[in-house]
């Protein structure tokens, strides 16, 4: 499947719904529930391995990719509901279809597990849901801005307050 | 003093506060609908005790021969019912005929039972240790008592597998109404049967009331955190969207990045993330750095984001 970036934040939204529409998940879905979706969607192997700590610097998450699997590495030194932002941030990206070519700096201690054929999608800790101020013809930019978006309409189905069914009956 | 009055109207001007806070909520959510009809007719239990106007001019307005106390337990009964199908709504059930129909005969079994006690005048606070000694009034103690007991079992059946941590305080207050209906069904059988020593039978009469009255208030105080948590949650995430949203202006952020997000509890999210990826990329000042924490510790409470470990996710068919 070739990939085109969007043009507008219309159809960064747009696809974005589309997708989370694919994705067929029930009304509140667990983590479990989604990786799996995205599985089999994709047709790919996922892992996810909470890795790394403040060494990875300014990136948060990889994913490394190869036309049958996805390994997502999230830095694991951060809050759990940021760590949670990550893994759909990265699964968002493996739905989009998001190939990735960027290389992690040589010293990045995220380059260690990057192997032969895999590329290399890193979240990096520029602006992506700044629709207002985004470059449209920067495609690693819209790039990132299409798996922010979606990740942001997956985490509003996961994120629950912890007694909602509770204190819709007795508060 | 009398303990049981002051206790009425403390428990009276609860169930109205939380009537009245809950009022737009249950607007909103047809969910909590049973349990604030459960909080209204507990109310008027309550106030038919005497707690707002006196026992005796109620009762007056009635004919003067207890019919108060048939009302409140009427409305007792009705209120502990509403609870009791509010906590089986968990577990997808909703108000059937076939339970409206055990309501309904509870109630006229208990009227009936009440009509049929031959000497029900003066009007008296304590109606069935003063009369207690006719048969008609052990069965209607019997019935009403008897019918709290289900009511309360049932209750505690509809709340198994809740976890959350206010539901052990209502499950203690729900157990101990219903031993104190036994108890109290103990009491009046041992009067009826004319048992002694009498200071024997008025011991088992006082156990009933701490079982019951503290019943009640440990269950309203369990069930009062789900209507002031969320109130007071959202409190918080307003202040802290408000501080989040100021850090994240400065820096290239917009309103309306945000607008969409809804809720307090979910645009406050999307703002921490934010400002925690701005913070991998630049300093924060102590005060973010504050406010980060804070929101941290809010949103790993309050948000229930799963942990994240290893995982895999395999292409099914």
């Amino acid at each position: 499947m070739s990939y085109e970036p969007s043009k507008d934040p219309a159809q960064v939204h747009e696809r974005a719904a589309e997708l989370l529409t694919r994705l067929d998940l029930p009304e509140h879905p667990d983590l479990a529930q989604i990786v799996s979706r995205v599985a089999t969607i994709t047709g790919k192997h996922i892992e996810i391995e909470p890795l790394g700590d403040s060494a990875w610097e300014t990136i948060t998450g990889l994913v490394l990719q190869t036309p049958a699997s996805a390994t997502i590495l999230v830095r694991r030194s951060d809050p759990r509901w940021y760590q949670f932002h990550t893994v759909l941030h990265e699964l968002s990206h493996v739905l989009f279809g998001h190939t990735g070519c960027a290389t992690l700096p040589i010293q990045h201690p995220g380059s260690a597990h990057v192997r032969a054929g895999q590329t290399v999608l890193a979240r990096g800790v520029s602006s992506p849901d700044f629709d207002h101020e985004l470059d449209y013809t920067d495609r690693t930019a819209v790039m990132e801005a299409e798996a922010e978006r979606l990740s942001q309409l997956l985490s509003r189905l996961v994120l629950q307050p912890r007694r909602s069914r509770d204190e819709a009956v007795f508060g | 003093m009398n303990w049981i009055l002051l206790f009425s109207q403390l428990a009276f001007a609860v169930m109205a506060i939380i009537m009245f806070i809950r009022l737009p909520s249950i607007v909103r959510e047809p969910s909590g609908r049973l349990a604030w009809l459960g909080t209204f007719t507990g109310s008027i239990a309550f106030a038919a005790t005497g707690a707002v106007i006196p026992l005796g001019l109620l009762d007056s307005w009635l004919g003067g021969s207890n019919v108060i106390n048939l009302v409140q337990n009427g409305f007792a009964t009705i209120a502990f019912w509403l609870m009791m199908q509010a906590a089986m709504s968990f577990e997808g059930a909703g108000v059937t005929r076939r339970s409206l129909w055990e309501l309904a005969t509870m109630l006229a079994a208990m009227t009936t039972a009440f009509l049929l006690i031959p000497h029900r005048s003066p009007t008296a606070v304590d109606f069935i240790h003063d009369f207690g000694e006719q048969p008609m009034v052990w069965v209607y103690t019997m019935i009403h008592m008897g019918s709290w007991a289900i009511i309360m079992v049932r209750a505690l059946r509809g709340l198994r597998g809740r976890t959350a941590r206010p539901y052990l305080i209502v499950r203690i207050g729900a157990a101990s109404i219903a031993i104190a209906s036994a108890i109290k069904m103990v009491y009046i059988t041992m009067r009826v049967l004319g048992v002694q020593p009498e200071a024997g039978v008025e011991l088992v009469r006082t156990v009933f009331v701490f079982p019951f009255y503290g019943g009640i208030i440990i269950a309203m105080a369990g069930l009062s955190t789900f209507a002031i948590a969320p109130r007071a949650r959202r409190s918080t995430l307003r202040a802290l969207r408000a501080m989040l949203l100021r850090a994240n202006l400065g820096r290239g952020f917009d309103r309306a990045d945000v607008a969409d997000a809804g809720e307090n509890a979910y645009a406050t999210y999307r703002l921490a993330v934010r400002l925690t990826d701005i913070a991998n990329s630049e300093p924060l000042t102590r005060r973010e750095r504050t406010l980060l924490r804070t929101t941290t510790r809010v949103l790993d409470r309050q948000m229930g984001a799963p942990k994240i470990v290893r995982m895999t996710g395999v292409p099914s068919a």
